[in-house]
């Protein structure tokens, strides 16, 4: 069935759904535990003592049947339990425990079951006596549906539908029909059952739910590909090896056993991801509202805290997960909730830009510290056919670079970035902006400990070549109009005005514009952002430091920095500054921006990027937070990035305070 | 066999071709999936009817209905979700790797090429909304955020070019179609 389309698969479920509510007026099984019946009762005591016991048990201790647990594929418990993650505290971030399964071994049953898919030419129905008085001690329907397995649709009780499925499976194993039972049960129900058996097993479990879940990652079945991989060289075919996050790039050590001590503080983490989720709540009016966050340390790149909203709980993956379970997981709908935005999403920035544009205009020298310009609340260019204005129209009148980035002005930037615009047909990757972003890292990976990670897009004269270039061939092949793909056309200066703001065909990921404000924070150096600090053995010893180097330094001008630090701690700490009434009263001096990045017909999205740096504390800091569709960046990401703050130097995210400014 | 298992039999027997032959007509993927969960849905509220039918017969009510859907949506501008609200049916989202594979059995690039030249005789508006959301495939939110009109117009305005182009996509359907 795997070649069937997901969505014809999960429309399936949907209707089979509402058939058993129309037709027959019984709820679906799914997630529905039930207890025995009747029936299985009298099919039980005809099974045998041990079997009887279990079933008492079942009834006893009102335990519900797991069927929801239904395998989705290879167990996904492991024979020995994994390393666990730490916070930097030492507590456990990811765990593991004991569980029993009840597995089919196909082999010993009765009338033994090959796992060659090929040789499963008939439905497995020699052994129903035995599905039937394991179903019967499990409490699941021995009921026969219709049970779809490869190219043929049989009609199987659920049981005997698993062990198809299972058998038919490439590489087949056990084939598990009820997870994590109480161990006496378990063992109780496997008992007297030819080619039944209770197999103990290890799950990973997450004992603070969907908290840092897609940093954290899960653990699944290996998949065929990564057999072939070198570094699962002897690896068994049923093994279970990280699949994403954490898991994923150390699992090497994980699966070793051995112990991963992170950077991140756990107090941390869950104000940062209780922060915007109150944000999120106040701020976006639809449901799947997203956002992202990142605390990390301006010296060393260490992650203090990340985190990604919507999030799930990746307990989910520990147990065989069922088919539309999984694709609420990846929906767009849920707000895909396995996309870990903080390193994965891609967004303008809006205003957070403007320190990089502040930066490429001093050092190249198209502006000078002493310069002002007039703002009259609108910029024109291409011979004043486009005008561009600020937020609301307001005209801020005569500003030098400290006071633009202060009350964040947009005209004064647009400026910066119609001058700093290069010639495209000699400076194809763009002029002194474009090589300040790529200096900065932005349209680049961070080089974290995490197995994907976006690389972002900063737009230059090649890129807009390149793109009128596809549209165009596009347009020849398909015989379309104009601008099915992109705006096709040579690269203007109203691109580098939009750079210069952060606006235009820029995409950034929050932890890459983290990276660029710790340059600013601690003086050019650009981190290389990690979470794991070390790998611990048994004992707790440490076995290796994980200490990356930084990925290089650039030589900041001294002046210029200085003004722009000055900017931006004004604009945190000064009347007129856009985060100034958010940000007051924090014990230590906070130097940021605000941002909102501007989309077609949909709210802004609001941007946070501050810090206080080592020179004032010693425990620096340095804070990315977004919100999707949150509108203005005072308002839904400042307040945020201030209790994140709060936590770290006082031990308590404080009250949530939103301001008011109505600047980008 | 219990009628819940047979109305999920016909589904798995018959609902690739059903999806298969909206995708055919309208050109896009998920407005085919709404109209396949529509006809299901209708097929499921008339069980009591439809399950004294033959296979051959069952069959052929099925595409008569889902035919009938189709027309409505050209006519009406929009997919009618009458019976899938009445029986509660969340219609799942296509996933990026579902519309190569759906795409290449309904043969949809041929005809999307058979259709460029046939854009020109539709009025601007129109052939603007089918060259984003047919021929490009861009989510009906971007085809309004690219024409500066809503998300409703924006489908009524690709409903509408599809109708007009109804016979030239008939001429171009033939032989390919397993059921007429």
């Amino acid at each position: 069935m795997s070649e069937r389309p997901r969505v014809l698969i999960e429309l399936g479920d949907e209707l089979e759904r509402a058939a058993q509510r129309v037709l027959t007026g019984r709820r679906r099984r799914l997630g529905a535990g039930r207890a025995p019946t009747l029936g299985s009762l009298m099919a039980v005591l005809a099974a045998g003592a041990a079997v009887a016991v279990a079933v008492v048990a079942i009834l006893l201790i009102g335990h519900r049947h797991p069927h929801a647990l239904k395998p989705a594929g290879p167990r996904p418990g492991v024979s020995v339990p994994r390393g666990k993650i730490l916070d930097r505290n030492g507590r456990v971030l990811v765990g593991s425990r004991r569980a029993i399964d009840v597995e089919i071994v196909p082999a010993h049953l009765p009338v033994p079951l090959s796992g060659e898919a090929s040789q499963l030419a008939g439905p497995p129905i020699a052994d129903q006596a035995v599905y039937d008085r394991l179903a019967a001690a499990l409490g699941i329907s021995t009921r026969r549906r219709a049970c779809p397995v490869l190219r043929s649709t049989w009609r199987l009780t659920e049981v005997a539908c698993d062990v198809a499925r299972g058998v038919s499976r490439p590489g087949s194993q056990n084939v598990t029909v009820a997870s994590d039972l109480a161990p006496g049960l378990g063992r109780n129900v496997a008992a007297g059952l030819p080619g039944v058996t209770a197999a103990t097993v290890y799950l990973t479990t997450y004992p603070y739910r969907d908290l840092g879940a897609q940093m954290l990652g899960t653990v699944g079945a290996i998949t065929a590909p990564e057999l072939s991989e070198p570094q699962f060289r002897g690896v068994p075919a049923d093994a279970v090896v990280g699949q994403t996050g954490l898991e994923d790039f150390y699992d090497r050590y994980l699966r070793g056993r051995y112990e991963l001590q992170t950077s991140i503080d756990l107090g941390l983490e869950r104000v940062g991801q209780s922060s915007l989720a109150s944000s999120i709540n106040r701020n976006t009016s639809r449901r799947g509202g997203a956002g992202a966050f990142v605390a990390m340390d301006p010296q060393s790149g260490q992650i203090y805290a990340m985190g990604s909203l919507p999030s799930y709980d990746p307990s989910i993956f520990t147990k065989a997960i069922s088919r539309s379970a999984y694709a609420n997981l990846v929906s767009p709908r849920s707000g895909d909730p396995l996309n870990d935005r903080a390193t994965d999403g891609l967004y303008a920035t809006g205003s957070t830009f403007k320190p990089i544009t502040a930066m490429a205009a001093l050092v190249s020298g198209v502006w000078h510290l002493g310069d002002t310009y007039d703002d009259t609340g609108q910029y024109c260019f291409s011979q004043g056919r486009l005008c561009l204005h600020n937020s609301g129209n307001v005209a801020n009148g005569s500003l030098d670079l400290v006071n633009a980035i202060r009350v964040s002005d947009d005209v004064f930037f647009y400026n910066l970035g119609a001058k700093l615009n290069a010639d495209p047909a000699t400076h194809p990757s763009g002029g002194p902006l474009q090589q300040w972003a790529r200096l900065f890292g932005i349209g680049q990976a961070t080089g974290i400990d995490l197995p994907y990670e976006a690389s972002g897009r900063l737009p230059d004269p090649k890129w807009r070549a390149a793109i009128s270039q596809v549209e165009k061939r596009y347009e020849e092949k398909h015989h379309t109009g104009c601008c099915t793909i992109a705006y096709p056309g040579p690269w203007t200066v109203g691109d580098n005005v939009n750079l210069a703001v952060g606006q235009g065909n820029l995409l950034v990921t929050p932890l890459q514009l983290a990276v660029a404000y710790t340059a600013i924070a601690n003086g050019g150096t650009i981190v290389r952002p990690h979470i794991a600090s070390a790998v611990l053995g048994p004992g707790g010893q440490v076995v290796q430091q994980l200490e990356p180097l930084p990925a290089r330094h650039v030589n900041l001008p001294p002046a210029d920095l200085a003004a722009i630090r000055a900017g931006l701690h004004e604009s945190a700490t000064r009347p007129g500054g856009t985060s100034a009434p958010v940000m007051a009263r924090l014990p230590e001096p906070v130097y940021g921006a605000t941002g909102s990045a501007q989309h077609a017909d949909q709210p802004d999205q609001a941007w946070y990027a501050g810090y206080v740096p080592a020179t004032a504390t010693s425990k620096p800091i340095v804070v990315v937070v977004t919100v999707e569709k949150g509108g203005f960046g005072a308002v839904a990401a400042a307040p945020v990035a201030r209790q994140i703050l709060s936590q770290w130097f006082l031990g308590r995210p404080g009250p949530y305070v939103a301001g008011s400014s109505r600047t980008p | 066999m219990e009628d819940a298992d047979a109305f999920s039999l016909l589904y798995e027997r018959e609902g690739e071709a059903v999806l298969v032959f909206l995708a055919r007509r309208t050109l896009d993927v998920e407005t085919a999936v709404e109209l396949t969960a529509e006809t299901f849905a209708i097929a499921l509220g008339s069980w009591g009817r439809v399950r004294e039918l033959g296979a051959e017969q069952t069959r052929a009510w099925l595409f008569t209905v889902a035919r009938r859907r189709y027309g409505r949506y050209l006519r009406k501008a929009r997919v009618e979700r009458r019976a899938i609200e009445r029986m509660g049916i969340r219609v799942p989202t296509v996933h990026h790797d579902d519309l190569a594979v759906i795409e290449e059995r309904a043969g949809l690039s041929e005809l999307r090429a058979a259709l460029g030249p046939e854009l020109a005789r539709l009025s601007d508006g129109q052939r603007a909304a089918l060259q984003l959301r047919v021929v490009e495939e861009r989510p009906y939110d971007e085809v309004a955020a690219a024409l500066g009109i809503s998300e409703q117009t924006a489908r009524a305005r690709v409903s509408r070019g599809l109708r007009a182009l109804t016979h030239a996509l008939e001429a171009h359907r033939g032989a390919h179609e397993e059921v007429s």
